[in-house]
């Protein structure tokens, strides 16, 4: 049974190299939503979340929302046991899938087939399960021969399509996406969809990151609103509301 | 004990990743020379250039027989580059994996094991120029070479310390990977690796106390026939205790944040 728990976690990373003129900082501050502040020396600190709490169940379908800069892929990463909370308590049971940057780690020069292996590596899945799905990745990517062949000659197009198949095919109970990845022409557009309501589906617990209404719409149940790495309100999203309407 | 605990957790956890890491390991040999036709036995041949061109100028300057020199420098040389590659690559490891580690949960120690298995890789392509030399020279170790296996265990329980250390001080402070490749430079003349360790004068005897004098011996002695020195087993044994303790520590203390460093 998928849960996710943060009981006033907390999330501070240190950054380096960064000036840290008081002027720049101020000035920061203004511009992005995470509270930033020095501590010691030549570190700056940002507070990336501070006392966040939220309790998810199975069928709980969450959108995040807020400015760029409010904590929500920090959350997403938290969730995933990407970042270690600084503060408070986080227990995930499940297995979780984090979708956060599906184009991270592809190889130019590797083939289709070898960049199918290494993202589904990158989502934490053992050789077995990739081996296994392989045929089924392959046909739903429509690439057919040119998996044979390496990345780097693809199109754009070719290479999203490539990279959706392949990590969108393995179910979890906790899934967890970053905005901005159905890709693909029209043809493709629409299977993509298709595919990503079958993976929403058999997910227990959803979040997804997105500023576009009509994901969040189709997805989620639960609008969060975060804003300078805290929760600023939760609201139900129906259809014909959207999320903006309580904010 | 608890101040190890976590580190020695991510270890082992790191460790069943195995899928993840065996194969990103054969996969950077492969690609680094897909399209050649040798592939990675240009590791072998650059190698194989490396100890007949030394060989041959150096054995002939030192003026030392040549059945005797060049295979301890085939046997030196080649543990040599693995040293210090490996600790040259454990220098990136954490800044080159910034991106995996913020997109997937995975143990810090996945890195490690990554880096050291790409480096076994090529430590056994580089292997078969000392078997070459052997075969070449008749150099038949004997029985001394049932310690071989004891002499292996030392250099990659300390290499791999070693390497761990350097990837967790070179992620956090951006001047140390130039101070440990000045080191490593040094290091490598203070090693018998040119020279052989019978011509080291009594002046310069603290030269015995480089760790890799130590580490490089206990293998290469079993490998040329020779029981290996006790005081450099129990000097490298000791190493690698002491490594350990230290390096689990300071894991354990920065795996939290090496994520942010890079």
């Amino acid at each position: 049974m998928a849960s996710v728990l943060l009981e006033n976690v907390a999330l501070d990373f240190p950054i380096y190299g960064s000036t840290t003129q008081s002027l720049k900082r101020r000035v920061a501050k203004a511009l992005v939503g995470g509270a930033i502040e020095k501590s010691g020396s030549k570190v700056t600190l940002v507070h990336a979340l501070s006392d966040v709490s939220l309790a998810l169940a199975p069928g709980d379908r969450i959108g995040l929302v807020g400015h760029n800069g409010a904590g929500k892929t920090s959350l997403l990463r938290l969730i995933a046991g990407i970042y270690e909370p600084t503060g408070g308590r986080l227990e995930v049971v499940g297995r979780i899938t984090p979708l956060l940057d599906i184009g991270h780690g592809v190889d130019p020069d590797a083939t289709g087939y070898e960049n199918i292996v290494l993202r589904g590596l990158y989502l934490g899945r053992s050789r077995r399960e990739i081996d296994t799905a392989m045929p089924a990745i392959a046909e739903f990517s429509g690439l057919g021969d040119f998996l044979e062949l390496p990345v780097r000659t693809y199109s754009a197009g070719m290479t999203s399509r490539l990279l959706f198949s392949a990590s969108t095919h393995f179910p979890s109970d906790v899934l967890l996406i970053d905005e901005g990845i159905v890709v693909g022409d029209e043809d493709f557009q629409a299977r993509a969809i298709e595919r990503l309501d079958g993976l929403v589906g058999q997910a227990g617990i959803l979040m997804i990151s997105s500023h576009a209404t009509d994901i969040l719409e189709r997805y989620c149940t639960k609008a969060v609103r975060m804003a300078g790495g805290r929760i600023v309100a939760t609201e139900p999203i129906s259809a014909s509301e959207g999320p903006e309407v309580a904010s | 004990m608890t101040s190890v605990r976590s580190g020695f957790d991510d270890l082992v956890t790191g460790a069943r990743n195995v899928d993840f890491w065996a194969f990103m390991a054969h996969h950077e040999v492969k690609q680094r020379y897909r399209r050649s036709y040798l592939g990675p036995f240009w590791v072998t041949i650059t190698t194989g250039i490396m100890v007949g061109a030394i060989g041959t100028i150096y054995g002939g300057m030192i003026g030392s027989d040549a059945a005797r020199y060049v295979p301890h420098l085939a046997v030196s040389f080649v543990l040599w580059s693995f040293i210090s590659q490996s600790i040259l690559e454990g220098c990136h490891m954490f800044l080159e994996a910034g991106g995996a580690m913020r997109q997937m949960k995975t143990p810090r120690s996945t890195f490690l094991y990554k880096t050291l298995y790409r480096n076994v890789l090529l430590l056994l392509h580089n292997a078969v120029v000392i078997l070459a030399v052997f075969l070449l020279f008749g150099v038949l170790p004997g029985w001394p070479l049932v310690l071989l296996p004891l002499g292996l265990v030392l250099l990659f329980a300390n290499i791999a310390w070693m390497v761990l250390v350097s990837g967790i001080l070179c992620a956090r402070f951006r001047d140390v990977p130039p101070i440990i490749m000045s080191a490593l430079q040094l290091l490598f003349f203070a090693t018998p690796v040119l020279w052989m360790p019978e011509a080291l004068p009594p002046h310069l005897s603290l030269i015995m106390l480089n760790p890799f004098f130590h580490l490089i011996a206990v293998v290469r002695d079993p490998l040329l026939g020779h029981w290996p020195d006790m005081v450099s087993v129990a000097i490298c044994a000791a190493m690698a205790v002491f490594g350990w303790i230290g390096a689990l520590g300071l894991l354990s203390r920065t795996r939290k944040r090496i994520v942010f460093w890079v």
